[in-house]
């Protein structure tokens, strides 16, 4: 047992966990069809390698990475590709993505492992099994755990995230108990590959037969490890907070835990290693708490990756009435379209009732919500200037410290939607800040073509010059020369016709009449695209055509005031 | 698209509201031994003032009514009530009531906008406006008003002045050359254990009731406290021209129930752990310091307006580190 | 007639102060104009009547309504009217609305007959391509303006709301005081 830290602020939420901690994970029936996710990451992007028709067995390959943060997708089932089409995910409601539909044909045929003993495998082995794996952190962030590791070159910590802080999930809680063996083996991996020196697991103080399992298990494995056991609060598992308890050291402002040494992973995360580096298994299903105040039978499941929730409806207490979460209470997200998959990063789906809605009253600087925040930020100050959209008092309070970690929210006794406004004032001040960037580039592209423009209107003007002289040197050669030829005076003719040519098209180019014709064929093309508008089907298609509608009507719009003000000219006294 | 998280905690505004009333009681109790009917009619109407105000003032600025339901309006009035004299008359009550609602409160923007503290804006601009009347405190050593003689007073103007007695900051106050002790002996207002002193104890239990519910944090009174007993070291020395002791400082006038209940104000009062000592702390010595020099019988409502004023720019100078930053930042910073 | 001198000689001594400060600390350019510059989106799409973003600077500088410019819209017009000391006024609608989506020009690639008239339009060189051959928009250059829509003779550029991230979906802040339906449960 190593001695334990304190970290400032944090919350005491009721747990609920005994509500699905009680037994062993149980499977549920694998469903008739799947959906993929192509990019697993969703940030980040993948491609299909299979095609609508193909069969596939359960760990074949199903998307290849395009991105270097990116992962791979394999197959959890057996059966064929049904279909690759945009849907929706939990994470991102507000947009769709592409994904790959296996359709079971419960043959559960899989593909041919290479299991390997841990001694006959070398460093850079364990991370190739690893890389080919597709594992991401399964705590519930998402992040490719390759890279995580690839950006981990001077670690000798490895820290195991056993902390399961949020209410409700006990999914970690169960796999320290019951796959303890799996863990045990996935941090022999990373010891190897990475040649570490120390390990530490932290978990929480109400989760003793976890923490006895795992010691049990280590012991058996014959792993050298620090225990570090946490009073129970909300957020200690949050990666910062979970450093600073057991080691005492802050990550800097702006540094990763990589530069302290440390490298922290999760135990589920562990587990997928452990499994995909010795029995060459990439992660295609993971364990999932189940639970909530409207749910049937709570507990945890293992969950095939691409799982409807819709699949899962039998575990709502009130079916319709039910409101899902992704994730756990305070930092999950609401599931609006229940045809979303489970994916990676699903570690609990809390199933609540539909309850009366609050209304947010004014903050009355109760400070509660300082005395909360394990970043020691100062949250109403903060709101104070997210309302006001204060861009340099924001930073100055460092909003983008903010872990989203909502303990702030939970205590306010005023309900305000304290995160909401936290990442609305982030994400205002990221897209401010890229505009800027990106006018800056315009800008230097626009005063650069300017500058090449003038530049190359000077070299003609010049070149015309030097033609002239040299034109009127040779004349001037000439007239010495004889007197009797005029050859040049055809080209001077040319040289008018020319000019007079170019003078008429500098002319003023709209004149009433032209302008007139372009405001009746825009509103014909108006009219057209309010058509297509009728008939397009997809929200995409109607997106665009929208803003086409948009553009007409503002060259319309343009056009008449052009008119207007050339009628205007024309009869100053009507 | 709606935020986590999806859990709160089951405190509310109106709640915390509830519990500072609800730790006035024991003043309450107390008051109305002593004092007698006098300290509830100066309740009742404040509370029916203060109310009507809040109402009239919400529906001026088209806000809905509701608002009226989250008791600030009722914390106000109560601290307000218990501040000036008891057996107030009634047009000094809803004089008092409008001054803090509409000119300390709505003019500012309503709950959580006002940078003073209302109830104690009210009763300083009470104070200068009519001293008289907010001098005349009842003497508790006669025995406690009865409610025909409270109402009375409080509502048909009846003259007080036959209860009424010096309290023992007057005592102090117009003290013609007897010692701190002799004063002690010539008026018990000065002495331990008279009534006022249970007053204030009764303010210091339900302050306790108040830090053990988390709702106050403990460095605004604590260092409130130490200020007056440092600051009150400094101008006593027992003798004609000392200030009555820094333990009896803490034990008169509004000093408890200013570390309790006002300067613990959330809203008007600095917001961070360092902020709060040194708001405390200053708030102390203020009091201690305008007591002895200043003009007026009690300080508290001056000091926590004063510091008040200050609480932004405290709140500037004590932005804490924030977790990875080698050092804290202010609040202008980039 | 002390007072007359000293005040005599407080008002020289002003004036060599201001005099020499006026020499010392002579801003070269006109700063006004690059800080409207800077706030301007650079779109350079002319809907403001000038040809780009910085003559409308110049001309905002000169005394010209800032309320011209769709592309930046009102939070533009905020800026400027803090940057200026003036009240926002809103934005005039004359010269186009502000657009929620940030769109960009596409050629219809199989329709283009490389003609170059769109390069020669586009004021931030953001199409690629050459006489008679192919042309197409690098997305990320593209500032939306649409000057190349109009000179194309085979009305193959339209324009499509961007995808390289100018389009995501954002955070947006709670309506203030409002009914929230988070539907949180209070334990
Ligand atoms: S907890 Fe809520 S009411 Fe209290 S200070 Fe923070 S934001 Fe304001
Ligand atoms: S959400 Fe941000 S401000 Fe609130 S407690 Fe967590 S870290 Fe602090
Ligand atoms: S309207 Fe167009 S050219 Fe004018 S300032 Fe705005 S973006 Fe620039």
């Amino acid at each position: 047992m190593i001695k334990v830290h304190t970290i400032p602020g944090g919350i005491h939420p009721e747990t609920h966990k005994s509500m699905s901690n009680g037994s062993a994970a149980e499977r549920i029936p694998t469903p008739d069809r799947l959906w993929i996710p192509v990019s697993a990451g969703l940030k980040y992007e993948s491609e299909p390698i299979v095609n609508v028709g193909d069969s596939v067995k359960r760990f074949t390959q199903l998307t290849q990475p395009k991105h270097a943060f990116a992962v791979a997708s394999h197959s959890p089932i057996s059966g064929t590709v049904a279909a690759i089409e945009m849907r929706s995910v939990v994470a991102m409601p507000e947009r769709q993505v592409l994904m790959i539909a296996i359709d079971n044909d419960g043959n559960n045929e899989s593909e041919r492992r290479a299991p390997m003993a841990l001694d006959e495998l070398s460093g850079a082995q364990i991370l190739d099994r690893i890389s080919r794996s597709g594992i991401q952190g399964q705590g519930g962030a998402g992040f490719s755990t390759q890279i995580k590791i690839a950006a981990s070159k001077q670690v000798t910590h490895l820290i195991v995230n056993g902390v399961e802080c949020e209410p409700y999930i006990t999914a970690d809680d169960r796999l320290m108990r019951d796959y303890s063996d799996d863990i045990m083996l996935g941090i022999q991996c990373i010891a190897k590959a990475m040649q570490l020196t120390q390990i530490t697991l932290g978990t929480e103080d109400n989760k003793p037969q976890a923490f006895e399992a795992m010691q049990n298990a280590a012991a058996a494995a014959n792993i050298n490890m620090q225990w570090g056991v946490v009073p129970t609060k909300y957020p200690s598992g949050s990666e910062k907070q979970l450093i600073q308890l057991l080691t005492g050291q802050e990550v800097a402002n702006g540094k990763l835990p990589a530069d302290l040494g440390i490298l922290m992973l999760n135990v589920g995360t562990l587990a997928a290693i452990g499994r995909a580096v010795v029995h060459d298994e990439p992660v295609t299903e993971r364990l999932v708490t189940i639970t909530g105040e409207a749910c049937e039978r709570p507990g945890n499941y293992w969950v095939p990756l691409g799982t409807p929730i819709d699949a899962l409806q039998t575990f709502a207490k009130d079916g319709a009435k039910a409101q899902w979460i992704q994730g756990g209470p305070m930092m999950g997200v609401r599931v609006t379209d229940t045809t979303a998959p489970i994916t990676q990063v699903t570690n609990c789906l809390l199933i609540q009732p539909a309850v009366k809605s609050t209304s947010e009253m004014p903050c009355i600087r109760c400070s509660a919500c300082y005395e909360a925040c394990p970043m020691q930020l100062l949250p109403q100050q903060l709101l104070w200037h997210a309302k006001s959209n204060n861009e340099q008092k924001l930073k100055a309070h460092n909003l983008f410290d903010c872990i989203e970690c909502g303990a702030c929210d939970y205590v306010c006794p005023s309900d305000i939607p304290l995160v909401q406004y936290y990442r609305a004032a982030k994400d205002e001040l990221r897209a401010a800040e890229s505009d800027r960037v990106r006018s800056e580039h315009a800008r230097n592209r626009f005063e650069q073509r300017q500058a090449r423009l003038e530049r190359i209107e000077q070299e003609k003007i010049a070149k015309r010059e030097a033609r002239k002289k040299a034109a009127e040197a040779k004349k001037a050669a000439k007239q010495v020369d004889s007197d009797t030829t005029t050859s040049d005076k055809p080209k001077a003719g040319l040289l008018a016709a020319a000019m007079a040519k170019a003078e008429t098209s500098k002319a003023p180019a709209l004149s009433a009449e032209k302008l007139t014709k372009q405001v009746s064929n825009l509103e014909a093309q108006l009219i057209h695209q309010q058509q297509l508008l009728e008939e397009a089907g997809d929200d995409e298609k109607r997106a665009k055509i929208d803003a086409r509608i948009k553009n007409t009507r503002i060259k319309i719009d343009q056009a008449k005031a052009k008119l207007a003000s050339i009628d205007d000219q024309e009869q100053p006294n009507a | 698209m709606l935020s986590s998280p999806f859990i709160h905690t089951k405190r509310s505004t109106p709640w915390v509201m509830q519990q500072v009333a609800l730790a006035l009681m024991p003043a309450i109790v107390t008051s109305f031994y002593f004092y007698g009917w006098a300290v509830l009619s100066n309740i009742v109407l404040m509370i029916i003032a203060c109310l009507a105000f809040e109402a009239f003032a919400l529906t001026l600025r088209k806000r809905s009514l509701v608002s009226l339901g989250d008791w600030s309006a009722v914390v106000t009035a109560l601290l307000l009530a218990m501040a000036i004299p008891p057996a107030a008359n009634w047009w000094l009550i809803v004089v008092g009531a409008g001054l803090a609602m509409l000119l300390a409160k709505h003019l500012y923007g309503g709950l959580g906008l006002n940078p003073f503290n209302p109830a104690m804006v009210a009763y300083v601009v009470l104070l200068i406006s009519y001293p008289v009347q907010m001098s005349q405190w009842i003497d508790p050593a006669q025995s406690a008003l009865s409610l025909s003689t409270t109402l009375d007073i409080a509502l048909f103007g009846s003259p007080i002045d036959q209860y009424t007695g010096a309290t023992a900051l007057d005592a102090v106050r117009h003290n013609a050359g007897l010692t701190i002790s002799q004063l002690a002996e010539q008026n018990p207002a000065t002495a331990w254990g008279a009534p006022h002193h249970f007053v204030s104890l009764s303010y210091l239990l339900g302050g306790l009731y108040l830090l053990a519910r988390r709702i106050i944090f403990w460095q605004l009174p604590i260092a409130l406290i130490l200020g007056v007993l440092v600051a009150g070291v400094f101008v006593y020395d027992g003798s004609s021209e000392s200030a009555l002791s820094p333990a009896m400082q803490l034990a008169v006038g509004g000093t408890l129930m200013g570390a309790f209940f006002i300067i613990t104000d959330p809203v008007s009062s600095p917001t961070t752990t360092n902020g709060r000592l040194i708001a405390g702390a200053f708030a102390g010595v203020l009091i201690v310091v305008i007591r002895h020099f200043g003009n007026y019988p009690d300080a508290v409502a001056f000091a926590v307006l004063l510091v008040n004023l200050c609480a932004p720019l405290i709140d500037y100078f004590t932005l804490p580190r924030t977790y990875g930053h080698s050092k804290a930042k202010r609040a202008t910073d980039e | 007639m002390v007072e007359l001198l000293a005040l005599l000689l407080l008002t020289t001594i002003f004036g060599v102060v201001l005099g020499y400060a006026n020499v010392k600390y002579r801003v070269e350019g006109d700063p006004v104009v690059d800080q409207i510059d800077a706030l301007l989106p650079q779109t350079q799409c002319g809907q403001c009547g000038h040809p780009g973003c910085r003559p409308y600077a110049e001309a905002i500088a000169s005394g010209e309504a800032i309320n011209k410019c769709p592309p930046g819209g009102q939070p533009t017009i905020n800026s400027i009217a803090d940057l200026l000391g003036v009240d926002a006024p809103s934005l005039d609608e004359e010269h186009g609305e502000e657009s929620d989506i940030q769109l960009v020009a596409f050629i219809d690639e199989p329709n283009c007959i490389g003609c170059t008239k769109c390069i020669q339009a586009c004021p931030v060189d953001a199409i690629l391509g050459a006489a008679k051959l192919m042309h197409t928009v690098i997305e990320s250059e593209c500032t939306g303006c649409d000057l190349c829509v109009d000179p194309c003779p085979t009305d193959c550029i339209e324009m499509i709301p961007a995808t390289d991230g100018r389009n995501v979906a954002r955070w947006k802040q709670p309506d203030l005081i409002a009914t929230s339906e988070r539907g949180i449960v209070h334990d």
